[in-house]
């Protein structure tokens, strides 16, 4: 028989859905922002809506995360001690800081856009706000990585691939939560008069960027795979008990239905996004949607399944 | 004087897996009774007749590079001058980065208010045997077997939201007094002092067995150290 | 419900009156009415101080989780138990104590404890009938007991009384022995014989000790563990597990245990014997031990040539004449040489007569089929044994010998002391050194004629009968049956009993069989239990008395040996008590002996009053609790009291009762060896290997019921005839159960963290279960061999319904290598369906937190000791998925 060894550990997930949320709403704030900010900037004005839309999701979304986070804690009334205490080494603290000016920059951007004609100090322009939020932006997006990645006693997340998964993810969760929110308001909120019916022309270049980061993150989830299969024995356990748990779901709505079938449909529907042409609304919403359900699933599968309890033959070497 | 380095050595030798260490623990420090702030592993191995048991005490390991320091956004985890990895319950947020942190599931969160069965109103026998509670206020103290001192350092008993860990007793040590699992200790298996100090009896030990520690590949560096074997290797 | 006093109401046992005599008596020890602590003149800093300091006092008493009985002290704040070690002034066990006393503040403050006296309203008892508990006043308790004892008394029927006692201290020889006694009952029944009274039949019919040995473990240089779990459990755990270290280093140890124990754990050789078959295991290494030589020839003596003739199979001639004795063919021609005893025996006596009778056949390879343990093993064993000579321990445990057939597996396991010659002896097995407590005053002249007659009829538990020789040092029908009791009452045989006090005694679950108890208490008319919480036995109470706890709450002292030491520990009452208690073995006797002399039977109370006089000032008592303190301090007069002739003779010399008190044990001077060689209280004077002292009881106990010793061996389940009744000698195993039916033989053992059977209410023992090898926390697994397990089909975690010819319980099933095919095991002391909501799964529903042991257990004997069988695998079960 195999060694038998007996550990009384505290049961129960120490970071559950709510910690899942929150990394993927932040991944989804600081994607729409990077995508509003580089549309306005850089594409035509017809794309405004569209980027008022992603403006807004960037500073509601990560705030959303952030008050799941929030709600996860459990000493709520204590987390002004992150304010009154430096704690430099702590991925988390650093995390806090920028999120929090994140969210003010985003906020800032998004209303500066919506409301353009409230008059506010020069200072306080959307090119100011915007101009800032981005190396805020990337730095949330890589904090969601780096936060599990340095933690060395979980293998399942002390890995490179960890931190350039997160980085994906936020490129296409941001992407395609703006265009499925921005669709989902055209179709049913009618916002805003307009050419809103070739809200796809010249968006070539972002369904390229969507795909080829979709391709990417698979193979950076290969990488991980390979890396954690092939690495240490503690690594290859996490993997399998991760595999073992979460294996299915991952493979089917992360992988599955979450990249490969919304990269077919993003290249069968890539002719479409030419200029004077509109893809179907109904089609591109629903590969938004699967690419959103596909990042949070991948999401799931990486904190829930990274926590699976560490074998007790790991546990109990001592050397 | 030299910075003391706190340290504990356990020999598995003279260990004989009583779990003394882990009830005086519960007592000394108020912990409650789903933690372990002093643990063990229990091993099984082989086939039978050729079967042997092991048992490796545990607690936390008030690592030299410790995750749950590290990694603590408010500092309330934090490593005191004299080497013992401390918690300072008053800025905790509870948000249990520590937890996952550490490799070796030491540190336990209390998710609610400890010490439930001492704030129960029923009675096992209505009029005829007590309620918790009334024990408690009997006695009027939170647990009737609340220690007092361990309140000198931290709190007394911590209260929902935060997570809480082994100190070394601190509080044991401030007074001159080696922590309760060593006292408790019948085996005598357990050294604890200072190794900046070449004469502490763990600084003797570890000059002549040699030392083992849990995980060592994590790159904790340990201030828990194991000598010798627990029964046949 | 309006009868429960609010906390605030709450007095301690002591009123003021008796406070002031108390103190003038210069004892002011004991509580106060105003809520001081318990010991305040051992307390000033919280007695005085504005803010008592965190650190509190520490406080001398004793521990009674176990047999060991160790000296401790518990920190006390703000009048609070906090926290436990050992007493650094015992020699005993030297400052140290085991997980157990840690357990014991759960215990105190259980919430589940007994608050106060109740009365029985539901007629109807029963498991699952619910009491109908309700609180009354000790006076009225006391009352309604003294009209039932006065009722008995006037219908010529007090013999029907009992007293049933399970742990006690010393002070017991009020409630259990002389009170009973001033009634006029002969039935005070002790729990002793389910216990390890088996163990005690191994030493006696070899060397004369009716008691637990000591052991030298500081000078051993090899311990062979007859199912001895030092480390967990006998006698002297701390002392055992502070020097198990050192005993590695010295030492190679051998642990015989069907289980991977905690002892097994740390030891050079496990040999995991089939259960019951200790016997086989004990000659077959006697045998080698003589075939190879190795005996110890300064102790046992050799043959007069030194010529070894102990060859397997065959028998020596032990007159032999010296020609024959050098080898030479015998002829038919007569010799002139005068045939001598071939073997010079000195120590020792009947080393041929065991080799003849018994030994010669029993080779490794012959008990390697019975008990399970390679030949080889058996060999290495015995001759790494005999090789440490008189520094070898043999060491005995219940394990090995509370069997239906294990009074011989006692005396053969206990005979190997003697053939290497480490009775007595440095490194070997030890008696005690003199302990100086005395007992109660003689009571003779406070019997009456009612009394006189009730002591007349013979005791409930049928000992002496043919089929219960109870021969307990040696005198037949002298021990205690306990575990009879039930179907003794149940059958009214020799009569029925009618009214029963039973404290610190749980027989519901504590005895095999437990079953029975249940049915007999039931039948019952009327019995008191005192007891901290509401336990099995409580449930069928017709009175309950909440006891104090033994550690914290009461006066009491106890004697007992580790580490070569003799001592006298003091049960102080370190806190004011958590509930309404009364002092079971002093202070309710008193309570009851003031109630009776108001219905006109003053005899117990005149002779407490006139016998127990406090030693410093000559006082009479005038009250339960002054009379308890009186009868303590008499009891332990030389211990502290100068005058007394034997103060400071034997061991500490203590000055006055407050700094005994202080101090709390008294510890012996050191054991000194070889004071009882050749001296041997047994009929020979020599260490016995044939039993002439086993003989000479046994033909006592024949001719008492006019047969043979043959047929005291056939009515005790024995199978040997003849002569092989007075040697150690093999038994096979005697379990209940069809193989076929019934295919696992079920064996159990003891937790590390078992307060005898009264801590599985505490978390922390839950919490820790885990500690002893195999087991699970929260749980109450049945161990069981992997490859069996596979075999059943069943898997590791299920829900398993274990079920013998006694009854069935419902346990998670474990599958574990450090059990043997075959066999299962399962700890003693889970499986309450009472004693409070944490012992049990639920409490209001009666349903258990895994099963008792003793619901499988078929009640059975060792006859000859009158012991209860519960070990050696006396029950066959099968295991059946749920």
């Amino acid at each position: 028989m195999d060694t038998e060894l007996i550990l009384t550990l505290q049961r129960g997930l120490i970071w559950d859905e709510r910690v899942v949320g929150d990394l993927f709403l932040g991944g989804v704030g600081v994607g729409a922002f990077l995508f509003a900010f580089l549309l306005w900037r850089f594409a035509e004005e017809r794309y405004l809506p569209l980027v008022k839309v992603a403006a807004t999701i960037a500073p509601v979304s990560v705030a959303a995360g952030l008050g799941l986070l929030f709600w996860k804690l459990g000493n709520k009334l204590n987390v002004y001690q992150l304010i009154l205490n430096v704690s430099p080494t702590s991925v988390m603290w650093w995390g806090a800081i920028i999120q929090g000016a994140f969210v003010a920059l985003s906020a800032l951007f998004a209303f500066r856009l919506l409301f353009p004609h409230v008059s506010l100090p020069r200072v306080l322009s959307a090119s100011v706000a915007g101009v800032l939020g981005v190396p805020f932006a990337v730095a949330v997006g890589i904090y969601h990585g780096l936060l599990l990645a340095v933690l060395t006693s979980h293998p399942l997340w002390a890995s490179g691939p960890m931190i350039v998964t997160s980085v994906l993810l936020f490129t296409i969760t941001g992407v395609a939560a703006s265009l499925l929110v921005y669709l989902l308001l055209r179709a049913f909120v009618r916002l805003e008069a307009g050419p809103s019916d070739v809200f796809a022309q010249g968006l070539k270049p972002v369904a390229l960027v969507l795909i080829a980061a979709a391709a990417l993150l698979l193979v950076t989830l290969f990488a991980w795979f390979v890396d954690l299969r092939f690495g240490p024995l503690p690594a290859r356990l996490a993997l399998q008990a991760m595999l073992s748990e979460y294996g299915v779901i991952l493979a089917v709505f992360g992988i599955g239905f979450g990249l490969l079938v919304p990269i077919v449909v993003g290249i069968l529907l890539l002719p479409r996004f030419g200029a004077g042409r509109t893809p179907p609304a109904g089609l591109v919403a629903i590969a938004c949607l699967l690419l959103l359900a596909g990042g949070f699933t991948i999401r799931y599968a990486a904190v829930i399944g990274g926590q699976l309890p560490t074998p007790l033959s790991v546990m109990a070497t001592l050397s | 004087m030299a910075k003391k380095r706190y340290a504990m050595v356990i020999d598995l030798h003279r260990c004989v897996g009583c779990a003394a260490c882990d009830i005086a623990c519960k007592a000394e420090n108020n912990v409650p009774v789903e933690f372990h702030w002093s643990n063990h592993i229990v091993e099984t191995r082989g086939t039978f007749p050729n079967t042997t048991f092991r048992y490796i005490p545990t607690l936390c390991n008030h690592c030299e590079n410790a995750p749950c320091v590290t990694n603590c956004p408010t500092t309330a985890m934090y490593k005191a001058e004299n080497g013992m990895t401390l918690h300072d319950a008053n800025k905790c947020i509870g948000c249990r980065l520590c937890q996952l942190a550490c490799p070796y599931g030491v540190i336990f969160f209390n998710k609610d208010t400890p010490h439930a069965n001492y704030r129960d109103s029923q009675a096992a026998i209505p009029g005829a045997t007590f309620s918790g509670r009334e024990m408690a206020e009997r006695v009027q103290a939170p647990l009737p077997y609340y220690n007092p001192a361990r309140a000198t350092t931290y709190a007394g008993v911590r209260p929902r939201g935060v997570v809480e860990k082994c100190t070394f007793c601190d509080h044991k040590v401030a007074v001159g007094e080696d922590p309760a699992c060593v006292t408790a200790c019948p085996a005598d298996a357990r050294l604890f002092g200072d190794l900046n100090d070449p004469e502490s009896k763990p600084a003797k030990a570890l000059a002549r067995h040699r030392p083992r520690v849990l995980q060592r590949d994590k790159g904790t560096q340990p201030h828990v150290f194991y000598i010798r074997e627990y029964g046949k290797a | 419900m309006t009868a429960i006093p609010m906390i605030a109401d709450m007095k301690p046992a002591v009123d003021a009156s008796r406070r002031s005599v108390l103190q003038t008596a210069g004892a002011a020890l004991i509580a106060s009415a105003n809520g001081l602590p318990a010991l305040s003149l051992l307390a000033p800093a919280q007695a005085h101080a504005a803010k008592p300091s965190p650190l509190g006092t520490w406080v001398a008493t004793t521990c009674q989780g176990c047999t060991s009985w160790c000296s401790v002290q518990v920190r006390v704040v703000d009048g609070r138990a906090i926290h436990l070690r050992g007493n650094p002034e015992a020699k005993g066990n030297h400052g140290k104590i085991c997980p157990r006393p840690h357990l014991a503040l759960q215990q105190v403050y259980d919430p589940d404890r007994v608050r106060q006296p109740l009365k029985r309203t539901n007629p109807k008892k029963g498991r699952n009938e619910d009491p109908g508990f309700v609180p009354i006043s000790w006076d009225e308790a006391m009352a309604t007991i003294a009209d039932r004892i006065m009722e008995l008394r006037r219908s010529g029927e007090i013999h029907k009384y009992a007293v049933l006692r399970g742990r006690y201290t010393n002070l017991n020889d009020i409630l259990y022995d002389k009170f009973t006694k001033l009634l006029g009952s002969p039935n005070n029944i002790s729990h002793s014989s389910i216990c390890a009274e088996a163990e005690k039949f191994g030493s006696f019919y070899t060397e004369g000790y009716w008691n637990y040995r000591d052991y030298d473990l500081e000078e051993a240089r090899y311990i062979l563990c007859w199912g001895t779990d030092p480390l967990a459990s006998n006698r002297m755990v701390p002392h055992a597990i502070n020097f198990w270290g050192g005993v590695r280093d010295r030492a190679k140890i051998a642990v015989i245990d069907p289980r991977l124990s905690a002892t097994a754990a740390k030891a050079d050789e496990w040999l995991p014997v089939i259960p019951g078959e200790d016997g086989a295991l004990a000659l077959a290494i006697a045998h080698v031990i003589l075939v190879e030589g190795a005996w110890n020839k300064s102790f046992v003596g050799d043959f007069v040539d030194g010529k070894n003739r102990f060859v397997p199979g065959r028998e020596i001639e032990p007159l032999q004449t010296l020609a024959s004795a050098a080898g030479a063919t015998a002829t038919n021609g007569a010799s002139d040489a005068v045939p001598v005893p071939i073997f010079a025996e000195k120590h020792t006596h009947g080393l041929l007569a065991w080799w003849n009778l018994e030994l010669k056949d029993r080779t490794p390879e012959w008990a390697e089929p019975i008990c399970g343990i390679p030949a080889a093993q058996i060999r290495r064993v015995a001759l790494d044994f005999a090789a440490a000579g008189s520094r070898a321990i043999s060491w005995l445990s219940p394990g090995a010998c509370m069997q239906v057939r294990g009074a011989y597996a006692a005396m053969a396991a206990h005979a190997l002391n003697g053939l290497v010659g480490s009775v007595d002896a440095r490194g070997g097995v030890v008696t005690h050194a003199p302990t100086v407590t005395r007992g109660a005053p003689a009571h003779d002249a406070y019997l009456d004629d009612i009394a006189k007659e009730g002591l007349k009829y013979p005791k409930i538990d049928q000992r002496g009968r043919l089929e219960f020789p109870a021969m307990a040092s040696g005198r037949p029908g002298s021990g205690v049956v306990t575990n009879r009791v039930a179907d003794a009452m149940l059958a009214n045989d020799p009569y029925d009993l009618k009214l029963i006090i039973a404290y610190w005694s749980n027989f519901a679950f504590s005895c095999t069989g437990a079953q029975r108890w249940e049915e007999a208490l039931s039948k019952l008319p009327f019995l008191v239990h005192i007891t901290t919480n509401a336990s099995e036995t409580t449930m069928f109470a017709d009175i309950v008395l909440p006891a104090p706890h033994q550690m914290f709450e009461r006066w009491g002292y106890v004697n007992n040996k580790q580490n070569l030491h003799s001592y006298t520990t003091l049960n102080v009452p370190v806190i004011k008590p958590v509930a309404d208690v009364r002092n079971e073995e002093t202070e309710v006797p008193w309570l009851l002996a003031e109630k009776l002399a108001e219905r006109g039977f003053d005899k117990p109370l005149r002779y407490f009053k006139e016998m127990f006089k406090d030693p410093e000032t000559g006082q009479a008592p005038t009250n339960a609790q002054e009379f308890t303190l009186y009868h303590l301090k008499a009891s332990t007069r030389a211990c502290w009291d100068k005058t007394d002739p034997n103060w400071g003779k034997y061991g500490d010399a203590i000055d006055g009762w407050e700094a005994f008190v202080r101090k709390g044990v008294w510890n012996s001077k050191r054991f000194t060896y070889g004071q009882r060689v050749d001296r041997f209280p047994t009929v020979t004077k020599k260490f016995e290997f044939y039993s002439s002292t086993l003989k000479k009881a046994l033909e006592e106990h024949a001719a008492k019921h006019k047969v043979t010793v043959d047929d005291v061996m056939e009515a005790t389940k024995y199978v040997a005839r003849g002569e092989l009744a007075f040697v150690p000698h093999f038994e096979p195993a005697f379990r209940h159960g069809d193989p076929r039916e019934f295919p696992f033989i079920f064996f159990e053992h003891r937790s590390r963290l078992n307060r005898e059977g009264r801590s599985q209410n505490c978390t922390w023992y839950q919490a820790h279960k885990n500690c002893d090898p195999g087991d699970e926390n929260w749980d109450d697994v049945l161990k069981m061999n992997p490859a069996d397990v596979a075999r059943l089909g069943l898997r590791n975690g299920d829900l398993v319904r274990v079920t013998s010819l006694q009854g069935s319980i419902v346990v998670r099933l474990k599958a574990w290598e450090g059990v043997r095919p075959g066999t299962v095991a399962k700890c003693y002391g889970q499986g309450h369906w009472a004693y409070g909501r944490v012992a049990a799964k639920d409490f209001a529903r009666r349903l258990p937190r895994g099963g008792n042991n003793n619901e499988l257990h078929v009640s059975d004997y060792e006859r000859l000791s009158g012991s209860t069988a519960r070990h050696g695998g006396l029950t066959r079960v099968r295991v059946e998925r749920v």
